[in-house]
């Protein structure tokens, strides 16, 4: 009931300053708003999320919630301009910090055992997911608009298919912190998630060439841009490399500030990951998300007792990041294409998550290695957020002139919504039911 | 983009100036006076600013707001947790007589020297009195109180320590004196002075700021215990109530600086032990957060302060040297003990207050364009305040090294100890 009143008072003094702020006619600058943002939405977060965890809700789902309801969608406190724009730092801190989490809990040792059982049930879980649910949109698509030619339907349905093959790695990273979980679950749902991840940036980037070049007759098909893909992916993994080389060098030497330090590192990887670059003719630019994850791979494999203190206060950081990350991302959920698309996108999201289900059990199975209580780690690849909103947004940036492509973002984002909003409660289910929470505490990674 | 290579330039600066090495400078007495006051931030900020070698552009800086506006909450948050309801009588009668009397008498000396100045030196007459107002009590805000660093004009081997706790306790009760001074000035220059109910205006934005310091600052404390003891939690709650108070000031058109300071006021004077980590992690990021507006205000700063900002300088460093001799003679005096006559310590009180930086950064950093101050431009006047930080802090200084040097030759065996 406290913690009820408590995030009352925050929203309805966001409100009050507002109003306040409007009827004063005090002078609008962005920065102040983004300010009073950051701190309202940090905090309303972190309240909510204590609130559906007494009722066993992961913490997330608040988060995402309370960017719902101060988002432009319903109070409107935090304005549209300032999510797309002025709140956007929050993404590329998120990223690069989740990522660095994520590296720094990779065994090396452990990977190269495993990497071959991990790769067929990232394979098979995507090819499954990509075929059915691509061609569920494929149906949809010529049912919805007769017109639309069959070649663009089916570029668009591969690429939706492919975007529902995603899942959140920080949403995963998240959960995985929240519950200070660890054992097979935790272990094979954060590295199947980030082998995912490096398919999906060669994968998404030749199928958008691809399609493209099929549906635009002016835009020519280019080789090149294989290469220029992997320039992209190998040259993130060496670039992180010798960030996280810097940066347990600082570690080592200077050690003062680290909080501050962290977030400097990840602003700059996110910078580093904007910066566009030609090669072989394409543009190029490397990824924010394998840099960060190289980073925190290298610091915890070669020098892991030197860099401790700077993962303790990586995890330290982790929950006002997430706080912010999280109900940003729900202030950016596009709920009227929810609705406006709701049986569509309810069909899409039957199909995505028995393809999910199909996949990880069959890869399962094909990959072999222990299997048992495993039954739910399915549940761990139904969330999507930051990357299919990422990528949704390529799409829509390329193919914004193709017909059919408002319909297909329609039908991703209102998918993205339902899985973002209740995919983490299925993975806390997940991870509940296989006894792994709490377990981080006991050394177990 | 251009908000992470602000925020990294910035941020990769302050962390180098805070680091270790930096650090180990203040052992010897020119580092000190050089690394506390921030002179060398300054100096960075100033080379990469526009006026200099333009690597940050002016409207790159606008995209710095939340972070300058996280510092100026933070130093507000620092400063006011100092105002414990037992202070009065926690310090001795005399240093909070003295920093009053320093308050009173730098707010109405220095602003009436500045509006003299910037009057007599104008060449247009038709400006509003407000126009006047906005940039002269300002400079008097920053004139009051003077830099709590002693470290730098103690003499080797005298017992100087009752001054000492005078100096830098009334440099204390100085500081929150002026960020209350500030308070109003940022409140007034912030109004559209055009509308017809502008003292109306002003007193609902200062109800509101009251109430969101009242407010945030009671949730903070509820929120720190609620938060106990772990450090994730612990940092939500320190940087969304920080934040959340500068910009929710800052979207009134209030000082975030001084919103913060009654929000910590408020936090100082809760009961319980929650507030000593609070206390304790506010203090310890003091370096960074000071060096981040170090930097920012010498990106801010325009070299090229014409006519009027020189002669403004001028007088202002002059003022200083007379005025807070003056207001400090007394009880400098009765405070002295063993300290000799010429003592450099004697002299603490002639250099400006690190805040005063900070407040005129704030100050320029969140004026809306449209009203550009006038005659003397915002980067004209951070510069003022900057040279009169920076001549007044070497003006002791440079005293105290040449005392040193005519002791040395007058006794080149004993030296002064």
């Amino acid at each position: 009931m406290i913690i009820t009143i408590g995030l009352l008072l925050l929203i309805l003094l966001g409100l009050c300053i507002d109003q306040v702020a409007i009827w004063t006619g005090a002078p609008l600058s962005p920065g102040p708003r983004t300010a009073m943002s950051v701190g309202l939405l940090v905090l309303c977060a972190w309240l909510a999320g204590m609130l559906l965890d007494r009722i066993r809700l992961p913490r997330i789902s608040g988060y995402l919630l309370v960017g719902l309801l101060l988002g432009p969608v319903a109070l409107a406190v935090i304005t549209q301009n300032q999510v797309d724009d002025h709140l956007k730092f929050a993404g590329d801190l998120a990223i690069a910090l989740i990522a660095l989490t994520a590296g720094g809990e990779i065994d090396l040792k452990w990977l190269r055992t495993q990497i071959v059982r991990l790769s067929v049930i990232a394979g098979v879980e995507m090819i499954v997911v990509w075929i059915l649910v691509g061609g569920a949109t494929y149906g949809i698509l010529q049912v919805t608009d007769s017109a639309l030619p069959t070649t663009t339907a089916i570029v668009l349905a591969a690429l939706v298919g492919l975007v529902a093959a995603s899942n959140s790695p920080a949403v995963v990273i998240a959960m995985i912190s929240e519950h200070r979980a660890a054992g097979p679950i935790s272990r094979t749902a954060l590295s199947v998630t980030i082998v995912k991840d490096m398919a999906m940036v060669v994968l998404f980037a030749a199928m958008l060439a691809i399609g493209k070049g099929m549906v635009d007759p002016e835009t020519k098909f280019s080789g090149m841009f294989l290469l220029a893909v992997g320039v992209q992916l190998v040259g993130s993994l060496v670039v992180g490399g010798v960030f996280g080389a810097l940066m347990a060098w600082y570690v080592q030497k200077i050690g003062r500030h680290l909080p501050i330090f962290l977030v400097g590192s990840c602003l700059l990887i996110a910078l580093v990951g904007e910066r566009a670059f030609s090669v072989a003719g394409e543009k190029v630019h490397l990824e924010a998300l394998l840099m960060a994850l190289s980073a925190g791979l290298v610091m915890r494999n070669l020098w892991p007792v030197k860099t401790e203190p700077f993962f303790h206060v990586v995890e330290a950081m982790s929950l006002p990041i997430y706080c912010l990350f999280f109900a940003v991302t729900g202030a950016k959920l596009d709920v009227q294409a929810l609705i406006d698309g709701a049986m569509w996108v309810g069909i899409l999201v039957v199909v995505r998550n028995a393809a999910v289900w199909g996949g990880i059990t069959g890869g399962l199975k094909l990959g072999g290695g222990d299997t048992q209580g495993q039954g739910k780690l399915w549940l761990a690849f139904v969330p999507q957020a930051g990357v299919a909103l990422a990528l949704i947004l390529l799409i829509d940036h390329k193919l914004h002139d193709i017909p059919g492509v408002d319909m297909a973002k329609n039908l991703l984002v209102g998918m993205v919504a339902v899985h973002l909003l209740l995919g983490p409660i299925g993975f806390r289910y997940a991870l509940m039911q296989s006894g792994e929470v709490g377990k981080q505490s006991q050394g177990e990674k | 983009m251009r908000i992470l290579i602000g925020l990294i330039i910035v941020v990769t600066l302050a962390l180098v100036v805070s680091g270790r090495q930096w650090w180990s400078l203040r052992r010897t007495p020119i580092g000190a006076a050089l690394t506390t006051g921030g002179w060398l931030a300054v100096a960075i900020g100033l080379l990469l600013g526009p006026h200099v070698s333009g690597v940050v552009q002016r409207d790159q800086l606008l995209t710095l707001q939340p972070l300058v506006l996280f510092c100026l909450g933070w130093v507000g948050l620092m400063v006011g947790l100092q105002a414990h309801r037992r202070l009065p009588q926690m310090l001795p009668g005399s240093t909070s007589r003295l920093a009053l009397l320093d308050a009173g008498v730098s707010v109405v000396v220095f602003s009436a020297m500045a509006l003299g100045v910037i009057w007599l030196l104008s060449d247009e007459f038709n400006w509003q009195w407000y126009e006047q107002l906005m940039v002269a009590p300002l400079l008097g805000a920053c004139a009051i109180g003077w830099a709590p660093e002693v470290r730098s004009l103690r003499q080797v081997g005298t017992a100087d320590t009752p001054l000492r706790g005078l100096l830098r306790g009334a440099s204390g009760v100085g500081s929150i004196l002026a960020a209350v001074c500030y308070g109003l000035v940022f409140a007034g220059a912030q109004l559209d002075h055009g509308a017809d109910n502008v003292v109306v205006l002003l007193l609902i934005g200062g109800v509101m700021s009251v109430a969101i310091a009242l407010v945030l600052g009671l949730m903070t404390w509820w929120l720190m215990r609620i938060a106990g003891r772990s450090d994730a939690e612990f940092l939500v709650v320190l940087l969304g109530t920080v934040t959340l108070m500068a910009g929710g000031a800052a979207v009134l058109g209030y000082s975030p600086l001084f919103v913060s300071l009654l929000g910590g006021a408020v936090l100082a004077n809760m009961p319980g032990e929650v507030l000593t980590r609070f206390r304790r992690v506010i203090i310890d990021a003091e370096q960074p957060i000071a060096m981040v507006l170090m930097l920012v205000a010498g990106i801010l700063a325009d070299p090229m302060i014409g006519q009027t900002g020189a002669v403004l300088v001028v007088v202002l460093v002059v003022a200083r040297m007379v005025f807070k001799r003056l207001i400090t003679h007394r009880q400098v005096n009765a405070h002295a003990g063993p300290v000799q006559l010429n003592s450099p310590l004697r002299r603490a009180p002639m250099r400006q207050s690190p805040l005063a930086i900070a407040l005129a950064a704030g100050y320029v950093m969140l004026m809306p364009p449209t009203d550009a101050v006038r005659y003397v431009d915002a980067g004209q006047l951070m510069m003022v305040v900057i040279l009169v930080g920076l001549i007044c802090d070497a003006v002791p200084w440079l005293s105290s090294v040449a005392i040193k040097a005519l002791r040395e030759d007058a006794n080149p065996a004993g030296g002064d100890a």
